[in-house]
């Protein structure tokens, strides 16, 4: 077993702490143009996920990737979370 | 040992909802609970791995794994079974007593059903078993399920695929509140609130996850009274042990705790000379910046 590269949830507002490591978060797709997804983070700011799969408006994505910016993640895997995630 | 499942929704998709403990990668015998001798081959693994319990076993069959390397699995267990992540796993076993067939143990609690949620990636199917790497966001796992025969049927690893997500975050939620039940008996807190607090105790577990629109989840987040000294040691021995703040070379300043715990800084001052005394951190550029002496 190999706990080498963990990933840190996080929101819009830490994930500039986390820039250049390893995250994971899942976003709410608004907006989707070809590789580039655009999805609202858990704090409800805009994310932008790169090299993301193709993932329906408005379902949810779980994203793990590395931080770009404090805006932007480059997807290394994504799962769709379907269209409903969070409710009780 | 502490069960949690009944505070959340029940999840009827599950059965047969028996088992067990994962089968533990090779090598590595002395994650088992007793009696079994100390197994080396792959066929010892395979009879250590056995537990004299009375579970029926599931049908694992191969094909039920999606080709899609991506697809979140789960470990399941029966009620009882002890939520954890990869790095927990490993933590219990790099301090683990050396004793081969010893229980498992995680945050002291002697632990013999674990239950893991993660994604699996390289499979690999062969005549006799099938392995996997699951991978939760905190390590990955190697996993060895073998292809049951009559014999080996007391021991069994249920594996479902998740198909409600919820589940992923339900399952890290349960985590961090196995831990924090845990290690507050350890340090001999008062008694717990029972009131859903919010999540500002856990600042320090970097597992805590706020997914979109989640409310207050409705199981009791038992983080404990602030106002007692000793939860207030573990909140700020948690901060400065945040990987962030191991990686930075100054470490951490008491006043960003003080704003963080939304205390004066005086009772911070208080929870680092008890730290400090107890060698848990070190001052470093000056008397304000402090650091965790552990390098996790």
């Amino acid at each position: 077993m190999e706990t080498s590269s963990p990933a840190a949830f996080v929101n819009a507002e830490i994930l500039n702490m986390f820039v250049g490591r390893r995250v994971r978060t899942v976003v709410q797709v608004q907006r989707n143009e070809g590789g580039m997804v655009v999805g609202q983070s858990p704090d409800g700011h805009p994310l932008t996920i790169k090299s993301a799969m193709d993932i329906p408006v408005s379902h949810f994505m779980e994203v793990f990737g590395i931080a770009e910016n404090n805006q932007t993640i480059r997807a290394e895997v994504c799962t769709d979370f379907g269209p409903s995630f969070g409710e009780i | 040992m502490a069960g949690s499942k009944g505070s959340f929704p029940a999840r009827p998709r599950l059965s047969p909802l028996i088992s067990r403990q994962a089968p533990p990668p090779l090598g590595l015998p002395s994650l088992l609970p007793p009696p079994p001798p100390v197994a080396t081959s792959a066929a010892a693994a395979r009879q250590s791995a056995m537990m004299s319990q009375d579970f029926s076993p599931s049908q694992f069959t191969p094909s039920q794994n999606a080709a899609d390397s991506t697809t979140p699995f789960k470990m399941r267990g029966a009620s009882g079974t002890m939520p954890l992540t990869v790095k927990q796993i490993a933590d219990a076993h790099q301090s683990g007593t050396g004793e081969k067939g010893a229980p498992f143990v995680v945050d002291g609690v002697e632990t013999a059903n674990i239950r893991l949620v993660g994604m699996v990636n390289g499979k690999t199917e062969r005549n006799t078993d099938v392995s996997f790497t699951l991978d939760d966001g905190t390590g990955r796992l190697d996993f060895i399920r073998w292809v049951n025969d009559a014999s080996d049927s007391s021991e069994t690893v249920a594996i479902q695929p998740i198909t409600d997500f919820n589940e992923v975050t339900l399952h890290f939620i349960q985590c961090v509140r196995m831990h924090i039940e845990n290690t507050k008996s350890k340090v001999g807190s008062p008694t717990r609130t029972g009131s859903s607090m919010g999540v500002s105790g856990s600042n320090g577990f970097s597992e805590s996850s706020t997914p979109t629109s989640l409310k207050s989840t409705p199981a009791p987040m038992t983080i404990g009274s602030n106002g007692s000294s000793t939860d207030l040691n573990t909140q700020v021995l948690n901060i400065f042990r945040e990987p962030a703040n191991i990686e930075s070379e100054h470490g951490v300043h008491i006043n960003e705790i003080a704003k963080r715990l939304k205390l004066p800084e005086a009772k911070i001052r208080e929870a680092i000379a008890f730290h400090e005394d107890a060698g848990h951190i070190y001052s470093t550029i000056d008397e304000f910046h402090y650091k965790s002496a552990f390098a996790d």
